[in-house]
């Protein structure tokens, strides 16, 4: 009977056993992100997730480091001979995780996918939009040797290697294969792609003929957990060693246990409420205003993120490079919001429709349903209607609703940043202001980076003062890892980022 | 034979259906997947262009038919996120939640058919009171919330077990748990009020006039009737264990056809939403089937009609 005991009792901890042991192996890490990557492919990944994962299968030319700086990676060094020229030396003997070397022609390989979408069609392969953005200025691309690639643009391109970063390599044959390809990526990078499981996880595993400095971990999981609860409790646990998105009303229950570490930085993405800027009431520039004061930025950041958000003072978020740090918030004044409001002749407020998606940013509703209560209070009665991202972005492509909740980052380039809403042809606020445009191609075509400075703070400054949007903060990105994780944090690109990260 | 063949068409004509509704409302539903791939800062060109690429340009009912004569041909579509074909990711995924199921109607089977036995056999007793006043909160509780109580006090507070995922015997016990409790709760409430009704019978009574000892009386006259309402609910519950499925495989990361089916309505997969739902329609009406065949097993009276 005693034995029958200690059989029963020994197969049950056996079988509870795998909590702990994940990272008790040494080599090893479990991490979880909230978002699926859907994609691995470095051509064709589509959200920050998928950037940065294929980020730790394939290298591209150059890198950014931690503070964004450019770093060569498989390219050891460029220049420019001419305003429309980048050539590049690549590093000698590095090999792809096949086998086959790296070489100009797999660069030309990767690049020619990008500039000309009839041959992604033919070849089948999947090219996000993002990504091939950052090369539409891209004329053709050359391989005079082995080692060289030169890129012809036909107008000088400023983030050429910011773009460049963002692509990673992959060898020649992976032109033909197609679909293949995307089921098994194949890179230059410290790590091998193992499997992708939707819905679950990834498994990366140390490439051991890297080139650069040899990985830290055997292997690499990424585990996919887009519900917050689960994915906290599974940092609480030990089950994973990080996990990214940590929600605001998490951080006390986490700070609480002294294994753990909250890090937090501001990134590229600010949150404000779309305006239509082109039909009434917000065509009025003082309604528009009165939108703006009357947003008390202050309490939605101290309140509903903890203070880790910050009161928006830039169009664009502060991680962007030539970010204009001498704006400031509109400060919250609803004395003046109803003032303005009553000028432009709403003397008894003003009703429009706001829409909102669920689900989609830390938040969103909760903020959206503070917004329409301090808008309230300087005379605006906002119908707010909660959708969730599909039909809500539908809207907001649409047009649909007069205000809408919203969020945009994920480019550390102003050109980026600014583009979309601040074009005429794009926006989908109906701003439309040709001075900026023809600021914003100065901006591409900038030579050096004190052009660009003074370029983009003047757009900044602009679009600061015609109040396009509801300008409400800049959103944190925060992170939540074991002590035992070095070379580990939050970056203001919201990379999941685990290239240098080390256990000790 | 003519049954057999009549429930074979039955089915077809329910499947034809099927097809239908979930071919029309993921496109009533407003969103498009083109874009939702592509972002809001792609171009409209770009839009259309990958609109065009996956056919969603074609008159509907072209688009139907394909999709209708894909599936004829054993072929699903190819999945607008995953770029991989739907049958594929469908395999990937159900066996996933096939044993989430299985084990919750286990569990829900092995707990809650003898307390509903013992309920009513001690009607009205402490037990009786508390095991009902349990299904009742059991059937009310939303499951979502149920699998993060769990989440917090087995995995956070105790450390038992982990918080989620697939692979190890451990990681089944609070999922499948969480997904029992609404059919366990109804179970138990059905065999006790179906044991009462049983109990009642002039058989019984016969029985029990025989001298037959009351657990005899109770397992073999009285529970091989009650069993047979209990066996059609379960095939019914079927339904329930598959929406149920949707949240319990959320909540503890558990990659079902749940989490696809979540994924793929968020991300308008139109291919794999579809393929989600037709075979699990078809899953539904199978097990159904054979419920019908269980029962011509079970109940003479079916057999001999």
């Amino acid at each position: 009977m005693s034995q029958f005991v200690c059989v029963v009792v020994l197969a049950v901890t056996l079988l509870l056993s795998p909590i702990g042991l994940v990272w008790a192996q040494t080599g090893e890490v479990t991490i979880a992100v909230a978002t699926d990557p859907l994609t691995l492919d470095p051509r064709g990944a589509s959200n920050i997730i998928a950037w940065s994962l294929a980020y730790h299968i394939a290298d591209p030319l150059v890198g950014k480091d931690r503070d964004l700086k450019i770093v060569p990676l498989l390219a050891e060094s460029w220049d420019r001979p001419d305003p429309l020229t980048w050539r590049f030396k690549l590093r000698r003997g590095v090999k792809f995780q096949n086998g086959e070397d790296v070489t100009a022609k797999a660069v030309k390989a990767t690049l020619d996918v990008m500039i000309d979408p009839e041959l992604a069609k033919t070849k089948k392969i999947q090219v996000s939009a993002f990504i091939r953005g950052n090369f539409r200025t891209v004329e053709r691309v050359e391989a005079p040797d082995p080692y060289t690639v030169i890129i012809k643009t036909k107008a000088p391109y400023r983030p050429m290697l910011l773009g460049l970063a963002q692509l990673g390599i992959a060898p020649a044959s992976a032109l033909d294969g197609g679909e293949a390809y995307i089921a098994h990526p194949i890179g230059a990078g410290p790590y091998k792609f193992v499997e992708y499981v939707p819905g679950s996880r990834l498994v990366l595993e140390a490439n051991p003929t890297y080139w650069g400095t040899k990985p830290a971990f055997k292997r690499v999981t990424v585990r996919i957990i887009p519900e917050n609860a689960t994915r906290v409790a599974a940092l609480q646990t030990g089950e994973v060693l990080a996990i990214y998105n940590v929600p605001p009303d998490a951080i006390d229950r986490l700070k609480g246990n002294k294994d753990l570490v909250v890090q937090d930085t501001l990134t590229t993405r600010y949150n404000y409420l779309y305006l239509q800027n082109d039909r009434p009431p917000f065509n009025d520039k003082r309604v528009r205003l009165a939108i703006n004061y009357a947003l008390d930025k202050d309490q939605i950041t101290r309140v509903i993120f903890k203070g880790l958000a910050k009161p928006a003072s830039a169009p664009m978020g502060p991680a962007t490079a030539f970010f204009d740090k001498n704006l400031s918030p509109y400060p919250f004044d609803v004395v003046k919001a109803k003032a303005l409001l009553a000028e432009a002749g709403y003397p008894n407020g003003l009703k429009f429709v706001m829409g909102t998606p669920f689900g989609r940013f830390i938040n969103d509703r909760q903020v959206a349903e503070a917004v329409v209560g301090q808008l309230a209070k300087a005379g605006f009665t906002v119908d707010l209607r909660v959708e969730e991202w599909g039909t809500s972005l539908a809207n907001l492509m649409a047009r649909k609703y007069d205000a809408m909740f919203g969020a945009y980052g994920g480019s550390t380039d102003p050109d980026y940043m600014l583009s979309w809403l601040f074009t005429a042809k794009s926006s989908v606020v109906g701003f439309n202001k040709p001075e900026v445009e023809t600021l914003l191609s100065e901006g591409l075509q900038a030579p050096d980076d004190a052009t660009a400075r003074r370029v983009y703070e003047r757009i900044q400054k602009i679009v600061w003062d015609d109040v396009p949007l509801g300008f409400l903060y800049f959103q944190p990105d925060i992170v939540a890892f074991n002590k035992r994780l070095k070379g580990f944090g939050p970056r203001v690109d919201e990379y999941v980022d685990v290239r240098e990260a080390r256990l000790e | 034979m003519r049954n057999y063949f009549q429930q074979v068409v039955q089915a077809a004509i329910v499947l034809l259906n099927v097809s239908i509704v979930v071919f029309v409302l993921v496109r009533v539903v407003p969103g498009d997947p083109a874009r939702l791939m592509l972002g809001m800062e792609a171009s409209d060109d770009a839009v259309r262009a990958a609109r065009t690429q996956f056919g969603f340009d074609r008159p509907l009912y072209i688009q139907y038919v394909q999709f209708v004569g894909g599936v004829l041909r054993g072929d699903l579509g190819q999945s607008v996120r995953f770029r991989r074909p739907v049958g594929d990711l469908l395999i990937e995924s159900f066996p996933a939640t096939v044993e989430l199921a299985l084990a919750a109607t286990a569990i829900a089977l092995v707990l809650a058919v003898p307390a509903g036995i013992y309920a009513a056999v001690h009607r009205g007793g402490m037990l009786d009171r508390l095991l009902m006043a349990g299904a009742l909160i059991g059937q009310a509780m939303p499951i979502f919330w149920l699998g993060i109580m769990l989440i917090t006090l087995f995995s956070v507070r105790l450390g038992w077990l982990p918080t989620s995922g697939r692979g190890s015997l451990a990681q089944l016990i609070m999922p499948s748990v969480t997904l029992s409790t609404y059919v366990m709760a109804l179970l138990a409430r059905l065999t006790r009020s179906n044991m009462l009704d049983v109990l009642r019978e002039a058989y019984v009574r016969t029985a029990r006039a025989k001298g037959l000892r009351e657990t005899v009386v109770v397992h073999k006259h009285a529970l091989m009737s009650a069993a047979l309402p209990i066996i059609t609910v379960l095939g019914l519950q079927v339904g329930a264990l598959l929406s149920g499925a949707v949240v319990t495989e959320t909540v503890f990361n558990w990659p079902g056809i749940g989490t696809l089916a979540l994924r793929a309505i968020q991300q308008r997969d139109y291919p794999v939403v579809q393929g989600v739902v037709l075979v699990s329609a078809a899953l539904f009406v199978l097990i159904n089937g054979t419920v019908d065949l269980a029962y011509r097993y079970l109940d003479p009276r079916v057999r001999l009609t």
